[in-house]
């Protein structure tokens, strides 16, 4: 019997008053990997923003409960230090701030919310070394200023990369292919799924079916005006893939 | 300053003459007050002038202009020309005209403490009011014409453009100095209304030659209100635009550009003050400076982002170009603000073409003078482009490239 | 999110003065007041020969006849100037030989402020000029140094062992007509730094004079004089800290810097006068002139990080006069609270090939006032010139004010001139990044701030660049760790 992770009820949310979420379901639970799809504008952006507790976003209703606790009224910090972990579809550029800085930080920063020490310099070094490896990460971009002036798919495996120091329990990738090429993709890819365990789940938001040859996912959602509105497989995708949408969008209004 | 042969509006007596400092105008600006720090004024100050009213003009043609269609209003000398001017009837227009008299009892106080705002006031010859009804959108540009063909006369004239809601309106504005007259001084005002919702572009053309221009120009703006200045300034002894747009509504649109060219010693001075009241707008500026011949340039632009008008986008951009050993160029872009939640941000550059690629340009044979005036040319288009009508744009290359 | 807007605001409000606490020495102080005689004890109580009291008076005189300057972006009570008193130096029986010598409760005072000169000398080989209310106390590596020729000594002790030098450059970069203040510092100045490099010296350490205002009611008027011969260099340090009290107390001092022929200075300040409480009571006028002339191909660098004093008004200056000569400026200044502050730089290009380069980097934080205001001057000589200007300003709150005046004077068409500028508030989607991460929002704003400033702060040399991150820390963070 498979833990429960994640679950998430009836989640309406708003940003400038209007509706993007409305009445969302969805329950992970431990070792899986979900895929969620599903044309533009129908939510899948928001619903990452809102699970990391980005302020923009308004949660009007629902609930969204992670390893037991209601976390809807958290600041995204104690949302991060329980184990969420979001890879930004757009990564910020934080000029003056390196990454190996921005990292240590981070690391200690949970730390301290779990009363641990903090982790020695040499430790701290040894785990860049070892966890940037899985994404082959140039020793360079590390100590430059966090995501300033990285191409496309750099600024992606340092997400991941930053993935692999933080450890999350779950882990959500917004659009993470995008603007990858299949080199990077498999990279990226390949980082991700190392990093799988039974203990972990992964989300996987896209637009195409392409990224889900290389992370496999067990279920994949659909969807569409903030709601899932169809639950599969991984031969979900596939038909998405050759059908479009728009049978599903049909469907649902029948 | 003196002014003789008085022909004042309040206190009219011919012949008379009149110290101007005897009056209580407010001091002659000096190089002391930050805000006349790089325009000195005595060649102005030494002049005596008289306001007589003559008409010496002909035709619009002989000031170098191309012809204009249209409502025309052409003041010369300070006094309203009817035969130079074209009025044609439009009934979305509400046109005024005051002078003598009717004046004084018009008169408004003048909204800042200014040595020549004041001066303009005492001494308004002509005053025409423009009124927009609402929900007009005017297509053809209206054009208004200031002249100044008679040596040492003053002219202190004020345009008010009340612009209502929803409605919309080009402006083509032209200080024009005759090539054979010298040491005429423009003394102007333009008051600008513009109601919720409407829209004012003005051009504004100056070109003095051995004449003076200074312009007061005060604009208050209403929520969702667009206001488009673009300054093309050509020639005159000392051209100074003060501009004072005070943005009281909500989404409003404020853009300021210019061009200043000045050759021969001449003096350009542009000052500009934007006053963000409220939250949510937009302001604008971008002003190129192409000095030469001992040339200065000035510009000093102030965006005021008071407490509370959150959400304000400023941007102010100042680039200039010396082209000789002898021009100069004073530019002071200023920030001041008072609201956190802004993007403000200001840049001033200052110094000569690129000289790979003038090198570039003249391995294509093209002359160097050719290659110098391509890349003012594309120095400057930027805020040529914003008129879109080819004919204006080309006549103003011509003119502020003194081809 | 837990933590909001508002919250930090309140922390901000409470964020304490480290540094305040008074230093209990017997001090000797002028009475109040401000007269030729007042200006006749301080020289006679400083043994001074004639033609430097004449310097003084002259100065004096030009005073009188001054008015307070009024331009800047500050307001402010003007100081009462027959209010304060202007001599004040801790009482000694004799002269200090070494530093076992000194007051144990100043070698306290010391400690409190991190720069203990003791762990200086061991640790880091820094050597100390220490400069309490007035008068040069003890200085540290004089040996060393003057196995060197270096001469660094108070600037009592220059006017009495070097009359010459001091003779020659006091008042040639900042004449005692330059301004207000530089006038009433020439005419009532009780110490300060000498510093003298020769010729082909490179200074082996880094030369350090910490000052602070200890006794109440008394103004600090210093004056350093910093002479670095052809081809020579030095790096030099000036720490500032005053005690926390209600009234305002003032600080005018005078900066001299002369750089010779392919000279090179490197001036950095640390500024933490007591900034008033979060009512705006009390706190330190800070009204410096600071400038530096440079020769042919010679190099002048200012850093300061500003995080003190109520109100602020300082422009160290380069008067880059010898061709090839090159002028530098970076700042971080912080403003809490009630603090004003309006400060920047003037580059003087007179030679030719000259080049500037000015990093400006503002954080206003409570109901404080921030101007950046700088003139660029490009003199018709000044042929090949270049400058460079980056003025950023950063907004904490509502209620505080960020400005941006640069003045940009250029003469000579072979001249390039680039000057930018913005103003933002700390980017949210920066916070929610690092929030995201795990890191709390007051730590995120640090680091940001940190970030922000860093163009800056890596300019200072490495001890210099911890204390001035904590300082940066303390001044926005609350006492929140």
């Amino acid at each position: 019997m498979s833990e429960l992770l994640i679950e998430i009820k009836d989640l309406e949310c708003n940003i400038d008053n209007q509706k993007i979420l409305q009445g969302l379901n969805l329950k992970i639970n431990k070792g899986e990997v979900h895929a969620i799809m599903g044309p533009n504008g129908s939510g899948k952006s928001t619903l990452s923003s809102v699970l990391a507790g980005n302020e923009n976003y308004e949660v009007t209703n629902g609930s969204i409960n992670f390893l037991g606790e209601e976390i809807s009224e958290m600041s995204p910090e104690e949302r991060s230090w329980k184990g969420m972990f979001l890879a930004f579809q757009y990564p910020v550029e934080i000029p003056g701030v390196s990454n190996i800085n921005f990292l240590r930080t981070a690391l200690n920063e949970r730390n301290k919310y779990y009363g641990i020490d903090s982790i020695p310099a040499k430790d701290f070094l040894k785990m860049v070394a070892e966890k940037s490896e899985l994404v082959g990460l140039n020793n360079k971009l590390k100590n430059r200023s966090v995501n300033e002036g990285f191409s496309g798919g750099e600024k992606k495996r340092n997400e991941i990369f930053q993935m692999a120091m933080l450890d999350p329990k779950l882990s959500i990738l917004d659009e993470t292919d995008s603007g990858l090429d299949i080199d990077a993709l498999k990279i990226v890819a390949n980082g991700v799924n190392k990093l799988k365990s039974s203990e972990n789940a992964t989300v996987v938001i896209t637009h195409y079916q392409r990224l889900l040859d290389y992370i496999v996912p067990d279920f994949v959602h659909v969807l569409h005006e903030g709601k899932i509105i169809k639950s599969g497989d991984k031969s979900l995708a596939l038909e998405l893939e050759k059908k479009g949408y728009d049978w599903l969008k049909t469907d649902e209004n029948i | 300053m003196i002014i003789k042969d008085l022909n004042h509006n309040s206190l009219l007596k011919k012949n008379s003459k009149l110290d101007l400092e005897a009056l209580n105008l407010g001091s002659f600006p000096n190089r002391k007050e930050e805000r006349w720090k790089y325009t000195p004024l005595r060649s102005l100050k030494k002049i005596n002038f008289h306001n007589q009213l003559n008409f010496k003009i002909e035709h619009l043609s002989s000031l170098g202009i191309p012809k204009i269609e249209g409502l025309v209003i052409v003041l010369e000398n300070g006094k309203f020309n009817s035969s130079l001017s074209n009025i044609i009837d439009l009934k979305e227009i509400e046109l005024l005209f005051l002078n003598g008299a009717e004046i004084a009892n018009n008169s408004q106080e003048p909204t800042q403490k200014d040595y020549f705002n004041n001066l303009n006031a005492s001494f308004l010859t002509e005053k025409v009011i423009l009124k927009i009804k609402p929900n007009i959108n005017i297509n053809e540009p209206i054009n208004l014409v200031n002249i100044i063909s008679d040596d040492n006369c003053i002219s202190n004239t004020q345009f008010n453009i009340d612009v209502f809601e929803n409605s919309k309106l080009h402006i083509r504005q032209y200080f024009l100095g005759s090539s054979n007259s010298k040491d005429g001084f423009i003394n102007h005002r333009n008051q600008v209304s513009l109601k919720s919702k409407s829209s004012l572009t003005i051009d504004k053309f100056q070109d003095l030659n051995h004449n003076f221009n200074f312009c007061n120009e005060f604009i208050d703006q209403e929520k969702e209100s667009e206001f488009i200045m673009n300054t093309f300034s050509a020639s005159g002894v000392i051209l100074r635009n003060n501009v004072f747009c005070n943005v009281y509504g909500k989404n409003c649109h404020s853009e300021l550009n210019g061009v200043f060219a000045p050759i021969e010693k001449q003096h350009f001075d542009n000052y500009t003050i934007i006053n963000h009241f409220v939250a949510d707008c937009k302001s604008f500026e971008n002003y190129k400076g192409v000095i030469k011949e001992s040339g200065v340039g000035v510009f000093n632009g102030k965006v005021i982002v008071h407490q509370n008008a959150q959400q304000i986008e400023a941007f102010q951009k100042n680039n200039n170009i010396l082209l000789d050993e002898e021009s100069k160029i004073y530019s002071k872009p200023e920030l001041e603000i008072y609201a956190d939640d802004v993007r403000c941000s200001h840049g001033s550059t200052t110094g000569r073409f690129d000289e790979e690629a003038l090198f570039y340009l003249r391995s294509r044979g093209i002359s160097m003078k050719k290659s110098l005036e391509l890349m003012t040319l594309g120095f400057i288009n930027e805020v040529i482009e914003k008129s879109n009508d080819s004919m204006y744009k080309e006549f103003l290359l011509k003119r502020l490239l003194k081809d | 999110m837990s933590y909001t807007e508002k919250e930090l605001k309140e922390e901000l409000d409470n964020k304490s003065y480290e540094f305040g606490f008074v230093t209990d020495i017997e001090s000797e102080k002028a009475p109040v007041g401000l007269n030729e005689d007042i200006i006749k004890l301080i020289s006679s109580k400083k043994n001074e020969p004639q033609w430097l009291l004449d310097y003084r008076l002259e100065a004096f005189r030009v005073w009188l006849k001054m008015t307070e300057p009024n331009w800047a972006h500050v307001k402010y009570e003007k100081p009462d100037f027959q209010n304060i008193s202007y001599y004040a130096a801790p009482k000694k029986k004799k002269e200090l030989q070494s530093l076992d010598e000194v007051d144990p409760e100043l070698l306290r005072t010391m400690e409190k402020l991190g720069i203990s000169i003791e762990e200086q000398k061991k640790l880091s080989g820094v050597a100390v000029d220490f400069v309490m209310d007035s008068v040069s106390v003890a200085t540290s590596f004089k040996e060393k140094l003057s196995e060197l020729g270096i001469i660094f000594c108070s600037f009592s002790e220059a006017v009495h062992n070097y009359p010459d030098l001091v003779k020659k450059y006091m008042g040639t970069v900042v004449p005692h007509t330059d301004n207000y203040y530089s006038a009433l510092n020439s005419a009532v100045f009780s110490d300060g730094s000498f510093c003298y490099i020769p010729k082909g010296v490179r200074c082996p350490m880094e030369l350090s004079t910490y000052f602070r205002i200890n006794e109440s009611g008394t103004g600090q008027f210093e004056r350093t004089l910093l002479i670095a011969d052809e081809s020579s260099y030095v790096s030099y340090l000036e720490g500032c800290t005053a005690p926390q009290r209600d009234e305002n107390q003032l600080h005018a001092a005078v900066v001299e810097l002369i750089a010779l022929d392919k000279a090179e200075i490197k001036y950095s300040t640390v500024q933490n006068w007591y900034p008033g409480d979060s009512k705006g009571k009390g706190g330190v006028y800070n009204f410096v002139t600071k400038r530096g002339i440079c020769g042919h191909r010679s190099k002048i660098s200012w850093t300061q990080v500003e995080t003190g004093s109520a109100v602020t008004w300082k422009y160290p200056s380069c008067i880059l006069k010898g061709d090839y000569s090159i002028g530098e400026f970076y700042s971080v200044a912080v403003t809490n609270n009630f603090q004003q502050a309006d400060t920047g730089t003037k580059m003087i290009h007179i030679g030719k090939n000259t080049k500037s380069t000015i990093i400006s980097k503002g954080i206003s934080a409570g109901k404080s006032q921030n101007s950046y205001r700088g003139l660029v001057k490009i003199g018709k000589g000044a042929k090949n010139s270049r400058n460079f200007s980056q003025c950023d300003s950063l907004l904490m709150t509502d209620q505080c004010g960020a400005h941006t005046f640069p003045y940009i004077e250029c003469e000579n068409p072979t001249a390039t001139v680039e000057h930018e500028a913005t103003t933002s508030k700390i980017g949210e989607d920066q916070l929610f990044y690092c929030m995201q991460r795990g890191i709390s929002e007051e730590k995120a704003i640090s680091l940001i701030v940190n970030g922000y400033a860093k163009e800056v702060l890596n300019k200072l040399p490495m001890e210099f660049a911890v204390e001035a991150q904590k300082l940066l820390e303390i001044s926005l963070e609350g006492s929140v760790g």
